[in-house]
């Protein structure tokens, strides 16, 4: 496992094509987070500290930090495109890799990523907590400390999603488009097609459920909800009931890592290098 | 007989509606330097490409140090298949050091390969910053990384100037002088027949011919005759009845001698009756020469 990642770092720390999205992906992150601190909702009983007081700030930080998971699925494509470009993967066989060592070099590097994604969140979420929290808000830490451990699944899930589609169409501009057109529009307009317990089940869906908005939010509108139709006793109840719960979801989006990672696998197993 | 080092049997490949590769069967052994010659196209590098793991035969086997099939081989070859594949962002340094992690070999060991084909100087050098030859040379390079006991080279002479062409088969000879089994494929069949000992010809993917390199040649022992009357001469010698085949090329006739007849013999019966030769020479028909003869029946 050592050896493969020395490889695999050897591949990326002089390389720009690497560094520039790896940077823009932190940069941005870290500036939408401020930008968020500096925003202002008016709505009566709400006010903006509650995204970045425990427990929503690991809300905050992990739905945020995943709408640039694709910048990272892009990073993966890129890296394993290029092996295919250069022909490398071909002379690492012929230098004697095998293809389950190919296989498991882009995997490893594929969790160091989700990894560095993993402690961005903790350290930017950490940082802010400073900021915004009190005694009685640090306690609330643990309430949803599985939340940044989420993000990691979520993370590697779309790296390996991105995997199995670079290795099948090889080419990183096909890829992307592939991609994109997979999670934007193929899947939202095929899940149309289908009731809801079951277009629940769809991997973008299942991955992307993984890091809900903040749900102060939820909570907060719910409560005006019952107000606002006063005298009348609202059930709130049934309206959320198609949603999995999130450990449901975790482990739906583990087997699809799986699924993800098996044909990426057979595919390089089988591939004319 | 000298150890295995190289067994394929009765390999196919089809790629689509073409036969790249019909039953081919070869046997290579320890300390051989062994051609693998044919026109473009004839499945040369298809076979190395199977015997080295990046495509799937349909059919057939192959075995390496009479072995069975297992990664842990590769660590004894060293080789260079079609095109030198390295990262373009890289630098010659670097690039090795990726392949010297592979074959599990210290770092120390690249410095002597890059002064070996002379890229040292430009070691910090990005891959992609290289000429053609620099790119061959440093694929080279990666090779003879660890000093490995068998070499399999897929054209290395593409796009080297004379020098480095020469410079080529200096460390091939150099390589065989140290007792290394060398697999070399080409179709610029002087290279082959400097360098090689042993050589295969291959046509669409069968195998034609497959020997020692002098016992391919040797079989074909030409003379070249002229005199001041070449079509009289001509005609004697096809009664005469002592050639195999007589022809008439630019300046003279070129005859394929029987066997007890050699040229003395030739001469003295040409002027015996009254032809005055002023040109007789042997020829060994080059590889070239028998190469295409083979290849164009």
């Amino acid at each position: 496992m050592k050896r493969l990642l020395q490889i695999e770092f050897i591949k990326l720390v002089t390389y720009t094509g690497f560094w520039i999205p790896a940077i823009f992906w932190a940069l941005l992150f870290v500036l939408c987070l401020f930008l968020g601190t500096q925003i202002s909702v008016n709505i009566p009983g709400l006010d903006s500290g509650t995204f970045f007081r425990f427990p929503a700030l690991w809300n905050t930080t992990t739905w945020l930090a995943s709408w640039f998971n694709l910048i990272l699925a892009i990073i993966s494509m890129i890296f394993i495109c290029n092996e295919f470009s250069y022909k490398t993967f071909r002379q690492h066989v012929i230098d004697g890799l095998s293809r389950t060592e190919l296989f498991f070099g882009k995997v490893y590097l594929m969790f160091v990523f989700a990894f560095v994604g993993f402690v961005l969140v903790v350290a930017s979420t950490l940082i802010l907590g400073i900021f915004y929290n009190n005694a009685e808000t640090w306690p609330l830490i643990m309430d949803t400390i599985y939340l940044p451990f989420v993000y990691f699944i979520q993370a590697f899930a779309y790296m390996a999603f991105a995997m199995m589609i670079a290795l099948l169409v090889k080419n990183i501009g096909l890829s992307i488009l592939a991609f994109f057109g997979y999670f934007v529009f193929f899947e939202p307009i095929v899940r149309n097609f289908f009731p809801e317990n079951i277009l629940m089940f769809f991997p973008m869906k299942v991955i992307s459920n993984l890091t809900p908005a903040p749900d102060v939010f939820q909570v907060s509108t719910n409560a005006q909800f019952t107000t606002t139709i006063n005298g009348q006793i609202v059930d709130n109840a049934p309206a959320a009931s198609f949603e999995m719960p999130l450990w449901g979801n975790s482990l739906v989006a583990v087997g699809y890592i799986a699924l993800f990672l098996t044909i990426s696998w057979y595919i390089l197993k089988n591939k004319k290098l | 007989m000298a150890n295995e080092i190289l067994n394929i049997e009765n390999v196919s490949k089809r790629y689509g509606n073409i036969e790249a590769l019909k039953e081919l069967s070869l046997s290579i052994h320890a300390g051989q330097v062994f051609g693998i010659l044919g026109p473009n196209g004839s499945g040369k590098t298809t076979t190395l490409s199977i015997v080295m793991g990046i495509i799937h035969s349909d059919s057939g086997n192959f075995s390496w140090f009479e072995n069975v099939y297992n990664n842990d081989y590769k660590k004894r070859i060293g080789s260079l298949i079609e095109t030198p594949n390295f990262y373009p962002y890289l630098t010659a340094q670097k690039n090795l050091s990726i392949t010297a992690k592979i074959k599990g070999i210290p770092e120390s060991d690249i410095a002597r390969v890059l002064t070996l084909t002379g890229l040292y100087e430009r070691k910090d050098y990005r891959f992609d910053s290289f000429s053609l030859g620099m790119k061959q040379r440093l694929a080279l390079s990666g090779a003879l990384l660890g000093d490995p006991e068998v070499l399999v080279l897929d054209e290395p002479a593409n796009g080297l100037d004379p020098q480095g062409i020469a410079d080529i088969r200096e460390i091939i000879k150099e390589q065989a002088a140290m007792g290394k089994t060398i697999i070399v494929a080409s179709h610029i069949l002087d290279e082959v027949e400097k360098v090689c000992t042993h050589a295969a010809i291959l046509k669409k993917g069968k195998l034609l011919k497959c020997g020692k390199v002098h016992e391919l040649l040797s079989n074909n022992e030409q003379i070249f005759l002229s005199s001041d009357r070449n079509s009289d001469l001509f005609e004697f010698l096809v009664r005469a009845g002592v050639c195999k085949n007589v022809t008439t090329i630019e300046k003279g006739i070129l005859i394929d001698v029987q066997q007890p007849f050699d040229s003395a013999y030739i001469n003295k019966l040409a002027f015996e009756n009254g032809f005055m030769l002023n040109a007789i020479e042997t020829r060994n028909q080059s590889l070239e020469e028998q190469f295409l003869e083979l290849v164009n029946k």
